[in-house]
């Protein structure tokens, strides 16, 4: 099984939008698998038309055993499945904290499903938190969303010095990627042109097109109802790019 | 685990589509255009099929995929491949290094997979809807059509196929479709399977008709040349069946099974000589004679090279490198004997033996020329011969010591083959539970001596390539040498047989086991 996380320090930037379409691609291919929204704000469970509750909330969900099975949703897609977004998850954090070594707690519940899923992706809520840091523990890869700002360059050089210092972190690769890039903005162009030789970055950008934000309408990956746009195209490389760097865990 | 997927059966496509319409009418439905395209493999035997699993290959969005359905596993495993060129699909080695791989050799062993059948299903898929519009049943319906592996003939249509499948988490809803399904519309529940109804265009025969195990059940009262003419007509099926591929080498058991039954006939043949009229079976004995001669070469090379992973494991990597240059004059070697078998194998010579043995087994001979053994019942005259083996085992094995020459035990192993065969040849003549034990206790004596034997020709082989590749120039010392450790692991395992023997014989010759074979097999049958 593979764990792939969404993530970013910064709202906006993707995350969700690239979840749900990398799921897609790769349940397309038959690998069977689980799309995992530890947003609160449950964009992706909406997008998948599910009932944004889990029952039990989020305290009963840590607790494992069958009960994360029990809560998993097949979605409109074969091969996708979706563990729902719920309120409570505000209060992971603190029900985390409740708990003994509650970075390890998604990486171990996580392993309850192996030998049901070859994928699972993490779509996470922007923020640095005990939740994230389970996250970082958990996956095999962050695929970092970063939209090509001065800013956001900066910001996820505080993400990788934050992950190089902690030990238990040094597992999860970190693979920026750029999104929403506007090749009409010339500061877009040229900050893509710079650092996307930088090898740890994928080399795949995924343009700003209004057919993402289609998504919530349609509610369906870009990848299934504009397959021929340049967003699903590039959807499609930066899924092989990513099956090819990160191995299949 | 909870059942998540149902199939029904409906008798055609309009009926289908009532189905479909019937469904449209209760039910919020979203459809969409399907094509489903499958080519399953199997190997001669049908090991797959044996342990009702399914292996095929399928088209998929990032390429070719082989797929395997195990019993008891909710999906199938999946191998991505290269290329869906049906020819590179064949031995499990030949697949991508992988868990799917190293499982599937488990089960095939060395045998090939071939194409079985092709499965084509055109049909809708459709998606049941709750009031959010999410999709919370799945149905296929579709009309499957199959052909010949890679042929261009028009395809044969299958029955059509209604599949529900449950979407994870919404169980109710597939309950409450099925029951809708097979209650209220009253479908019948699909019992058969596209595989097996289509497995007999793959030229192979039907699923599972072909096992290297024919049991041919026989009735202790039957006359004994009948029965004994029951079992050489399996024998010849066994023997036409596995031609083919033997001629064409598709894998090594082709031969391997081939040479069962010549083995099978012979021997029943020259145990049974005397229910015959001499005249007419001694010149198919000095025939079936020359094809054990003519597929001998060829198999114990094929052993050969199936043993030889085996026997080099325990060799250093860099020894095991060296001894390259004799694998590629084993696989030479292989081929050579192959071909110019495969030649006489489509000889006139051949098919001439074949028919006179079909003529023979068909035409019974004349009531004046059988002679009187033949009118005796078979269950009699097969205790008898059981018996007669028996003895001659037990005093040629009492006489050998730790010091005898092999040659004596190579006319033990004779003598063991041709008991063993017996009890084969006449095993459905007695209790199943009771015949095997006798057969287990001298399955281990076998054992001892056959692998006793193997090291022993190995080793000769060995050494006489060593001498060929002392000629050939290239490579040729470090191959050499290499296989003087080869040759110093089969003389030690020889040696360690050698050793087993007294006790393996002892086991067999022991008061308990004699007595069980006396009480089996009494004088006037089995009764
Ligand atoms: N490539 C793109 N082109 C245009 N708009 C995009 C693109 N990717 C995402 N968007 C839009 O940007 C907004 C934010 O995207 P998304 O929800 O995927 O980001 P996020 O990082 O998950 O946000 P949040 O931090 O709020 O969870 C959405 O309205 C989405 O439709
Ligand atoms: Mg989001």
């Amino acid at each position: 099984m593979r764990v792939l996380a969404l993530y970013n320090i910064k709202g906006g930037v993707g995350k969700t939008s690239s979840a749900a379409n990398l799921a897609y691609l790769a349940a397309r291919e038959g690998r069977r698998t689980l799309l995992w929204d530890l947003d609160p704000q449950g964009a992706a469970t909406f997008m998948f038309r599910v009932k944004p509750k889990v029952k039990g909330g989020a305290r009963k969900l840590l607790e494992g055993g069958r009960r994360l099975e029990a809560v998993i949703k097949g979605t409109d897609f074969e091969d996708l499945d979706l563990l729902p977004a719920d309120f409570s998850y505000r209060k992971l954090d603190l029900a985390l904290a409740d708990m003994k070594k509650p970075a390890r707690r998604l990486a171990s519940l996580l392993q309850a499903l192996d030998d049901e899923y070859d994928e699972v992706f993490l779509d996470c809520a922007p923020s640095i938190s005990l939740l994230s840091e389970s996250v970082f523990v958990a996956a095999d890869a962050l695929l970092v969303p970063t939209i090509p700002t001065t800013l956001s360059l900066r910001m996820l050089d505080r993400l990788e010095r934050h992950l190089v210092k902690r030990r238990r972190f040094r597992r999860a690769r970190i693979l920026p990627f750029f999104c929403m890039v506007d090749c009409r903005k010339k500061l877009h162009r040229e900050i893509t042109a710079g650092v996307g030789v930088q090898p740890e970055f994928l080399q795949t950008s995924v343009p700003y097109s209004s057919l993402v934000e289609k998504m919530a309408l349609n509610r369906a990956p870009v990848n299934r109802f504009a397959s021929w746009s340049a967003p699903a195209k590039a959807y499609e490389q930066l899924w092989a790019e990513i099956r090819e760097r990160v191995p299949a865990g | 685990m909870v059942q998540t997927e149902v199939a029904f059966t409906v008798a055609d496509e309009a009926g289908l589509d009532r189905v479909v319409e019937a469904l449209g009418d209760r039910y919020a439905l979203e459809s969409e255009k399907a094509v489903r395209q499958r080519t399953y493999f199997d190997t001669f035997d049908w090991r797959l099929w044996r342990r009702k699993s399914r292996l095929w290959l399928q088209p998929s969005a990032s390429g070719p995929q082989l797929r395997w359905q195990s019993e008891g596993r909710a999906r199938a495993e999946r191998l991505d491949l290269r290329s869906d060129d049906l020819q590179t699909i064949g031995f499990a080695a030949d697949l991508p290094a992988s868990p799917f791989r190293q499982k599937l050799a488990s089960v095939i062993t060395m045998r090939r997979l071939l194409p079985i059948v092709e499965v084509k299903a055109e049909g809708r898929l459709l998606r049941v809807l709750d009031r959010r519009r999410k999709t919370v049943v799945r149905l296929v319906a579709e009309v499957p059509a199959a052909r010949a592996p890679g042929s261009r003939q028009r395809r044969r249509p299958l029955a059509p196929i209604l599949i529900v499948r449950g979407v994870r988490g919404y169980p109710d809803d597939f309950r409450k479709l099925v029951r809708f399904l097979g209650k209220e519309l009253g479908l019948e529940e699909w019992d058969a399977d596209e595989f097996e109804a289509g497995s007999a265009l793959g030229g192979f025969g039907r699923a599972g008709e072909y096992t290297s195990k024919p049991n041919v059940p026989l009735d202790v009262a039957t006359p004994a040349d009948e029965a004994v003419r029951q079992v050489l007509r399996a024998l010849l099926g066994a023997i036409e069946k596995n031609h083919a591929g033997t001629v064409a080498d598709l894998d090594s058991e082709f031969l391997h099974d081939f040479r069962v039954a010549v083995r099978r006939t012979r021997s029943a043949l020259s145990l049974t000589r005397k229910l015959w009229p001499e005249a007419r079976i001694e010149p198919l004995r000095r025939e079936f004679s020359w094809l054990g001669k003519l597929t001998g070469p060829t198999r114990d090379l094929d052993v050969y090279l199936l043993e030889l992973p085996g026997s080099t494991a325990k060799l250093a990597e860099s020894v095991r490198r060296d001894l390259e240059p004799l694998r590629e004059l084993l696989e030479a070697r292989q081929q050579g004997a192959q071909r110019r078998m495969a030649t006489e194998l489509e000889s006139a010579r051949y098919r001439e033996l074949i028919e006179a043995w079909r003529a023979f087994l068909e035409h019974p001979p004349a009531d004046e020329e059988r002679p009187e053994a033949a009118r005796e019942p078979i269950g009699t005259v097969a205790s008898r011969l059981i018996r007669k083996a028996h003895r001659k085992v037990l005093k040629r094995g009492r006489k050998i010591s730790d010091d005898s020459p092999p040659e004596d035990l190579h006319r033990l192993r004779i003598d063991c083959k041709k008991l063993r065969y017996a009890l084969e040849l006449f095993r459905t003549l007695y209790p199943p539970e009771e015949i095997d034990r006798p057969v287990r206790a001298l399955k281990r004596l076998q054992d001892n001596l056959g692998a006793f034997n193997d090291y022993g020709i190995q080793k000769r082989m060995l050494v006489g390539l060593a001498e060929e590749l002392i000629d050939a120039d290239s490579g040729g010392t470090t191959a050499v040498m290499a296989l003087g450790r080869l040759v110093g692991e089969l003389e030690q395992g020889e040696a360690r047989e050698r050793s087993r023997f007294a006790e393996a014989f002892g086991k067999f010759s022991s008061a308990k086991t004699v007595e069980r074979f006396r009480v089996m097999f009494v004088d006037g049958g089995s009764e």
